[in-house]
């Protein structure tokens, strides 16, 4: 459905403010909106309007401590994930040749590379996520103002975003010079190095469907998420451990699709499971178990 | 391609941080923007932006309230609402530039996105049952008059009298949609009303309710 210029779908608006449209309805709305400023302002007002019915609440006192938990395993797996592929591929030294520590941060220029091949320009770097809160009140931090949050000392947080956008770079990097690492990857070449440490298996749903399978390369595990429905935007698979006397995050996969995603299993993981879980991830599975699966190690 | 997943939280793991305090502390950046004076969310969010995650936490200050009183109104249910509560200020540090200051203040955003996820949460099939129970403990079928009184109750008194402003069939079709999070075809047929009908009292209550706001002096 489209709207002639000037005319503008004033009822489906106001139902669009309450989270009421759905389907077609919502999607033609949402191309409406994007391109009509008059609608926008209206929008605007209708949300203000909602908002005054709603009172502020006290929220539970260890929610911000859960959302704190969240970032900073953002952060953690971002900076951990990332340096394990520049040490595994890039000299540390390259780093710091390259001058990233002095950075500012958010830079986006790449350090020079030594290319193997004739590269196509290499792409800009997403946004760097910012660094999360510090949860701690002032009145216990003495010299607070000074000190850095806690989970970011003793590093300097500037140092470590800067980590950040130069593991990001390295992984550009070896990417632009090295399309056959990605071909491997994806399985399309037979000269796979096979990983005789790292267990395997697929993981399924009740009724048998493979949803997706767990394997290994030389650089470590990965998830094929192929054969997984794709999730909303709101939504992120989560892989678990069910090896514990209660399940333990492995990490969040994403939406679901062709990408292969890159997991760490700690030593000895044999019973896993994935769940749907709001795109933040959950501390324990709350939405349902699409699939589980036993890992062994390649015979 | 490859990516990498998202690394999960270690709860439970033990931790050297004290206990958290009862309210979400104010950053030592934090402390120091309200001693050079107000500042706004604009400038908060702008923080944010920059890689200040010490601005989360102000926004959390300000914001947290709001976000997770539409969040719990919305899913009738604490372990949903943390879960929406969550997801909203994760991904306002994700993608804080998705907040455009030129579209309206940060409070009703941010709630328009806690809607959003609630409405979500309570249309999926998990929180189905959880819904059916909670509702359950009202009426064995309740009817549409039935459940807009019991939103109106959890009301301040103020927006109680505006609401009651409204023809109560537009009143009727709002608060099924927003606070029970119906679509308007649901909400259409829990009325017995055609859908285009339920359309157009949701524009015309909105409209009012807007005016019966200001009559209140509620919205300034």
């Amino acid at each position: 459905m489209s709207w002639a210029p000037g005319d503008h779908p004033r009822d489906d608006l106001a139902v669009y403010a309450l989270d009421a449209l759905e389907g077609a309805e919502r999607a033609a709305l949402e191309a409406h909106l994007a391109t009509c400023p008059e609608c926008q302002e209206d929008l605007m007002v209708y949300r203000e309007t909602l908002a005054f019915t709603v009172e502020d609440e006290e929220p539970p006192p260890d929610l911000w401590d859960r959302i704190v938990d969240v970032i900073d395993a953002h952060l953690d797996a971002e900076i951990g994930a990332r340096q394990s592929e520049v040490d595994a591929g890039l000299d540390d030294a390259w780093l710091d040749d390259a001058g990233l520590d002095d950075a500012p941060v958010g830079d986006e220029t790449l350090p020079p590379a030594e290319p193997l091949t004739p590269v196509p320009p290499v792409p800009p770097l997403s946004p760097v996520p910012p660094l999360p809160p510090d949860r701690r009140p002032v009145e216990d931090l003495p010299g607070a103002d000074v000190e850095p949050p806690r989970h970011l000392r003793p590093r300097n947080p500037r140092r470590r975003l800067v980590a950040l956008v130069a593991a990001a770079a390295a992984i550009i990097a070896v990417v632009a010079v090295g399309p056959a690492v990605v071909d491997r990857i994806s399985g399309d070449d037979d000269t796979e190095v096979v990983s005789p440490d790292l267990p395997r298996g697929t993981i399924a749903a009740e009724d048998g469907t493979p949803v997706a399978r767990v394997e290994a390369d030389e650089q470590g595990s990965f998830v094929d998420l192929s054969d997984a429905t794709p999730l909303g935007a709101d939504r992120t698979y989560q892989l678990w451990s069910l090896d514990g006397p209660q399940p333990e995050s492995l990490g969040l996969l994403g939406l679901g699709g062709d990408d292969d995603v890159r997991v760490t299993l700690p030593a000895g993981t044999t019973q896993v499971a994935i769940s749907d879980e709001p795109a933040s991830g959950s501390p324990q599975p709350t939405g349902p178990i699409v699939g589980t699966g036993s890992l062994a190690l390649p015979s | 391609m490859l990516v990498t997943a998202d690394r999960p939280p270690e709860h439970g793991a033990p931790t050297d941080r004290p206990t958290p305090p009862p309210a979400p502390a104010r950053s030592p950046r934090a402390a120091r923007m309200a001693d050079a004076g107000p500042v706004d969310d604009a400038t908060v969010v702008a923080a944010l932006v920059e890689g200040d995650g010490d601005a989360l936490a102000e926004i959390y200050a300000r914001y947290g309230g709001a976000v997770w009183g539409v969040a719990k109104r919305v899913c009738g249910d604490r372990t949903l609402a943390e879960d929406v509560t969550q997801t909203v200020f994760v991904e306002l540090w994700r993608r804080p530039q998705r907040y455009d200051p030129t579209r309206g203040a940060l409070r009703p955003w941010l709630m328009a996105q806690a809607h959003a996820r609630a409405v979500d949460t309570v249309r999926s099939e998990a929180a189905r049952q959880r819904r059916e129970d909670r509702e359950a403990r009202f009426a064995a079928q309740p009817s549409p008059d039935v459940e807009a009184d019991v939103h109106m109750a959890a009301m301040s008194d103020g927006v109680r009298r505006a609401v009651a402003r409204l023809a109560s069939d537009e009143r009727d079709a709002i608060v099924l949609a927003y606070f029970g999070g119906h679509s308007y075809r649901e909400a259409a047929e829990l009325l017995g009303a055609p859908e285009g009908t339920v359309k157009s009292r949701i524009r015309r209550g909105l409209s009012g309710l807007r005016r019966a706001l200001e009559s209140e002096g509620m919205t300034s």
